[in-house]
């Protein structure tokens, strides 16, 4: 259905339209060359060919060596999946090959072979082969084109092939009477004969049809030669069908088609078996080669008895060499090892050969012509021999350099940013410099970056250790860096501490600036080593130094990293200079707090001293001023008294005054005292009625001149938040004054109240007598100070110096208001607490 | 009165270095009309070595002692409250009625002769008069009127 469906009868599938149209001219040449023979009348000359005999050989000859090479190249070819429609043909050509010759050698004219030649013997061997040959066509048409089931089948296809060939022989040979005439003298070809050739050319015309039909999908044989090749041999059976004498033009013409259409297969077979996988395999190989050039992937071929390894142009070219530039030994290998990786390499191979591992993989580094290292991965897989033991090692070596330096180079920006991150935990954590630099340097050797760290810094010209981690046996003590030294001050670390600006030394082996450590350090497996510089304040003074144990290492990303590093270590240790200067400024508050301190205690004691002083002082005044002042007064009483009739009145009044002179001095000595004491001794204050003070004060005065006309006027409930003996003295001291100044009065007027001054309790003591001019008022309260005369009003002057140190003590203010003739006032301020209203 | 205060002719001991004072408690009592016997020794030391009879009165009866001590304060050698420390922690001395006679009027001269167990605390007034007061009140009350006990007498 499909078939009409498509466009028409004809169509054919794109891939064979080419190729069947070439082949269809040579068919159609073919077709009008027997309609020719056919159409024009077989000349006399045609019916009989005089020496026929040979012509026929040849082209029998020509037809069996075309079938004897289908077989050659059908049964040899190899291939897993070679069709068995291949074996099917190459085993029925094989059998057509020997038949052909049966048919051959027993034409009319040759030597009997084994029984009489006869027309009849011949044309028997003749059909037979051609039925052979038409059947299998037929079959491998209809076969789908498919390997056999097993290695086995070719060969019993092959021996059924063959025996019923040597079937056919038999009975032709001894049997000839068992088949049907084909052949009669004079009369030519039988009914039979005929009828068969027609068979045959059904079959053909099935097949070709078959083939026609397997054109319109794309097939994997050529079914354009086999279609070719079919309908040829239709046209050639076509011919013998034709003939009426042996010799005739047509059977010349069968045999020629016969030859073209054999010549068809073989080519069919050919180009199945020998072109095509040829053309494949040079198609893989180039693919092949390609794919290895493109993936950079180098093949070697270890053969394990000569230790002959072949190594691909790849192979060599990724170590920099020309194809024929490295002998293709084993040795070869060995010596273009890392001497690192030699051992190892060497050990995991011996390991692989003895075990029964079968695929070996190993990662090792080789030395490339231009002396750096290469890191190349091997694979590869054993071959064994029929005993089973490994003959040949086979396999690739792809350079992976590139992955390995970006492996390296993340682990390393990994294992930078651990130290970053450690660098950064420190500064939070640690606020001791030292301890900062520590740390840095143990972090830089313990993330893995480094050997070896070191922390430099300045101490003149000559550049200190202050910190260190790693491997370092000895290197620091043999650095011996002086900036202004010829040889070493002009290394990576001097010039860092010097300019600032951070140095690289990627190879210290070929590094002139690192000249006077480069043996030390290669010693120690330095291989390359950085140096960046540690601020504070903008400037530089210190640098870390780091060494690591290869080329190269610092690229553009981990020095980014350590620029970071040590900016934040810049920046920590300007947090820390901040922090201590600030600790410098608290401490030295507090020294200055403890100078205070102890100078008040110094005060202090020096004020206990001159109390002391002061008390001793009072002691010795009240002791030994009064002692004397007692004899002056005491004998000159005694001596008015006793003597009284011996002194005329002059003398009774010069004892007199020295009398009066002693006790006032006794006075002074007496308020001097007062005075005194009231600075000492604690304050106890304590709630006092002042209006009552006053008014004991008052009677006492009344007491001194009953006779004196006094009007009192005191506020009641005057209660104050004072020591009550102090606060007595001033009242004494107030009331006297009033008292003594009111004297000349005839009606003196003395009052205390209270008053509100400038929102304070004032109190105030006001007399009516004789006052004071204000313009000494300042004087008032001084020691010794008297407004008086001492022949006006009786008094020391010390009074109201002690009245005002009692009020100052009590914290208030003592001041007085006086007009001359008219009274003076005194006010005092005493500071309540809230509860006295 | 004068009959009374003199019975028994009882000893005044005076501790008193200042001569002039000396001379003018001798008027004083003169004038108080005050006869007992009047020993004035002049500086602490030798206040209690005639009260413990020792020293220059090694040859002085104990038991006779005297029946009033005048001590003023500031005086040479050992001063008037060691000598009163040194009586009252003398079984023999203990009750005897010992009077500050003294210029000083400190506070704390006066507190810690009370704390000692000093009987009276007179402060010598500068006027005489006051003074010639003072010590006739004094032998009143001390010669007259109080009764001591008589332990240290026997």
């Amino acid at each position: 259905m499909q078939l009409i469906n498509k466009q028409g009868l004809l169509w054919l599938h794109p891939n064979y339209r080419n190729a069947m149209r070439s082949t269809a001219v040579i068919l159609l040449l073919l077709a009008f060359v027997q309609l020719l023979a056919w159409l024009i009348p077989a000349s006399p000359n045609a019916q009989g060919i005089p020496n026929y005999l040979p012509l026929h050989t040849l082209l029998e000859t020509v037809s069996i060596m075309v079938s004897m090479m289908v077989f050659a190249v059908g049964w040899n070819s190899r291939s897993d999946n070679l069709s068995g429609n291949i074996v099917l043909l190459a085993g029925v050509f094989f059998a057509v090959g020997v038949l052909d010759f049966l048919h051959t050698v027993s034409y009319g004219g040759m030597p009997d072979f084994i029984s009489p030649n006869d027309p009849q013997k011949h044309l028997n061997f003749w059909l037979s082969a051609r039925f052979f040959a038409a059947v299998v066509l037929l079959l491998v048409a209809i076969r789908p084109w498919k390997p056999l089931g097993s290695r086995a089948s070719r060969y019993i296809i092959f021996a059924s092939l063959i025996s019923v060939t040597a079937l056919i022989n038999w009975v032709v040979i001894y049997h000839q009477a068992w088949l049907p005439d084909t052949f009669i003298a004079g009369q030519g070809l039988t009914a039979f004969k005929k009828s068969a050739e027609y068979l045959i050319i059904v079959f053909n015309i099935v097949t070709a049809i078959i083939l026609w039909h397997k054109m319109r999908e794309p097939q994997t044989f050529n079914v354009v030669l086999l279609f070719g090749a079919v309908c040829i041999l239709a046209m050639s059976e076509l011919f013998f069908t034709l003939y009426t004498t042996m010799t005739g033009s047509y059977n010349v013409l069968g045999h020629v088609y016969k030859a073209i259409a054999y010549l068809f297969i073989y080519r069919a077979i050919v180009v199945e078996t020998i072109d095509e996988p040829y053309n494949k395999l040079v198609l893989a190989q180039r693919n092949l080669a390609t794919a290895l050039r493109a993936s950079n992937t180098g093949l070697w071929d270890w053969d394990l008895h000569t230790n002959v390894v072949l190594y691909s142009p790849e192979w060599k070219a990724q170590l920099g060499y020309l194809p024929d530039e490295l002998p293709d030994q084993f040795s070869t290998w060995e010596s273009l090892l890392h001497p690192d990786d030699l051992a190892p390499a060497k050990e995991r191979i011996q390991s692989f050969l003895s075990s029964s591992q079968q695929h070996y993989e190993n990662e090792f580094r080789m030395r490339h012509r231009n002396g750096s290292y290469r890191w190349i991965m091997a694979r590869g897989e054993k071959e064994y021999d029929a005993d089973g033991k490994a003959t040949r090692l086979i396999g690739s070596h792809i350079d992976i350099t590139e992955r390995k330096e970006k492996e390296a180079e993340t682990l390393r920006l990994s294992r930078a940013y651990q130290l970053l991150s450690r660098v950064n935990e420190a500064i939070v954590r640690t606020h001791d410099r030292d301890e900062l630099f520590s740390t840095i340097c143990r972090a830089a050797v313990e993330s893995g970056l480094f050997r070896m760290a070191w922390m430099a810094a300045l101490n003149g010209t000559e550049v200190k250790q202050i910190a260190h981690a790693g491997f370092d046996e000895g290197y620091l003590d043999k650095l011996h860096i002086r900036l202004d030294d010829e040889r070493t001050g002009h290394g990576p670390t001097a010039t860092v501490l010097r300019h600032g600006i951070h140095a690289v030394c990627q190879d210290i082996e070929n590094d002139p600036s690192m000249l006077p450590w480069r043996d030390e350090a290669l010693k120690r497996g330095y291989r390359s080593t950085g140096q960046f510089p540690i601020r504070e304040a903008g400037a530089v003074v210190g640098a870390i130094n780091t060494y690591a144990g290869e080329i190269n290492f610092f690229t553009p990303d981990i020095v980014q990293l350590m620029l970071e590093m040590t900016a934040d270590v810049s920046f920590a240790l300007d947090v820390f200079d901040e922090k201590k200067r600030r600790e410098q400024a608290e401490g030295e508050f507090m020294q200055l707090n403890l100078e205070l301190e102890s100078r008040v205690q110094e005060r202090t004691h020096q004020l206990e001293q001159a109390n002391q002083e002061l008390e001793a002082f009072s002691y010795s005044v009240s002791h030994d001023l009064r002692a004397p002042l007692r004899s002056i007064d005491g004998f000159s009483q005694i001596l008015s008294k006793k003597y009284h009739d011996q002194l005329d009145n002059t003398g009774k009044d010069y004892l007199e005054r020295v009398r009066r002179a002693s006790q006032r001095m006794g006075h002074l000595i007496d308020d001097l005292l007062r005075l005194a004491q009231v600075t000492r001794g604690s304050l106890k204050r304590e709630q006092v009625d002042l209006s009552k003070i006053a008014g004991k004060v008052a009677e006492e005065l009344r007491k001194t001149n009953p006779g004196r006309i006094v009007q009192f006027t005191f506020q009641q409930g005057l209660s104050v938040h004072a020591d009550p003996g102090l606060l007595r003295i001033v009242i004494d001291n107030l009331l006297g004054n009033a008292w003594k100044y009111s004297e000349k009065k005839a009606a003196a007027e003395i009052e205390i109240g209270v008053r509100d001054i400038n929102g304070e309790r004032a109190f105030f003591v006001r007399d009516n007598g004789d006052g004071f001019n204000m313009d000494y008022a300042h004087k008032l309260f001084g020691a010794f100070q008297r407004l008086h005369g001492a022949n006006e009003f009786e008094g020391t002057g010390i009074g109201l110096a002690t009245v005002q140190r009692i009020i100052h003590r009590h914290h208030g203010k003592v001041w007085a208001e006086a007009k001359e003739g008219e009274g003076a006032t005194f006010f005092f301020t005493l500071p309540q607490r809230e509860r006295e209203t | 009165m004068r009959g009374r205060m003199s019975e028994g002719n009882k000893i005044i001991l005076l501790v008193e270095d200042n001569p002039d004072d000396e001379e003018l408690t001798r008027l004083a009592f003169a004038e108080s009309q005050v006869a007992n016997e009047l020993v004035v020794v002049r500086d602490g030391q030798e206040a209690l070595d005639y009260l413990f009879a020792a020293g220059k009165y090694l040859d002085r009866d104990v038991c006779e002692q005297p029946q009033l001590l005048l001590l003023d304060l500031k005086l040479p050698k050992v001063d008037g409250l060691e000598v009163l420390r040194g009586i009252r922690a003398d079984a023999r001395t203990k009750f005897l009625p010992v009077v500050i006679l003294t210029s000083s009027k400190e506070e704390s001269d006066l507190v810690e002769s009370y704390t000692l167990g000093v009987n009276s605390y007179i402060q010598k007034p500068v006027d005489f008069t006051q003074f010639i007061d003072a010590v006739r009140q004094l032998g009143l009350y001390w010669l007259v009127l109080n009764e001591a006990p008589h332990t240290s007498k026997k």
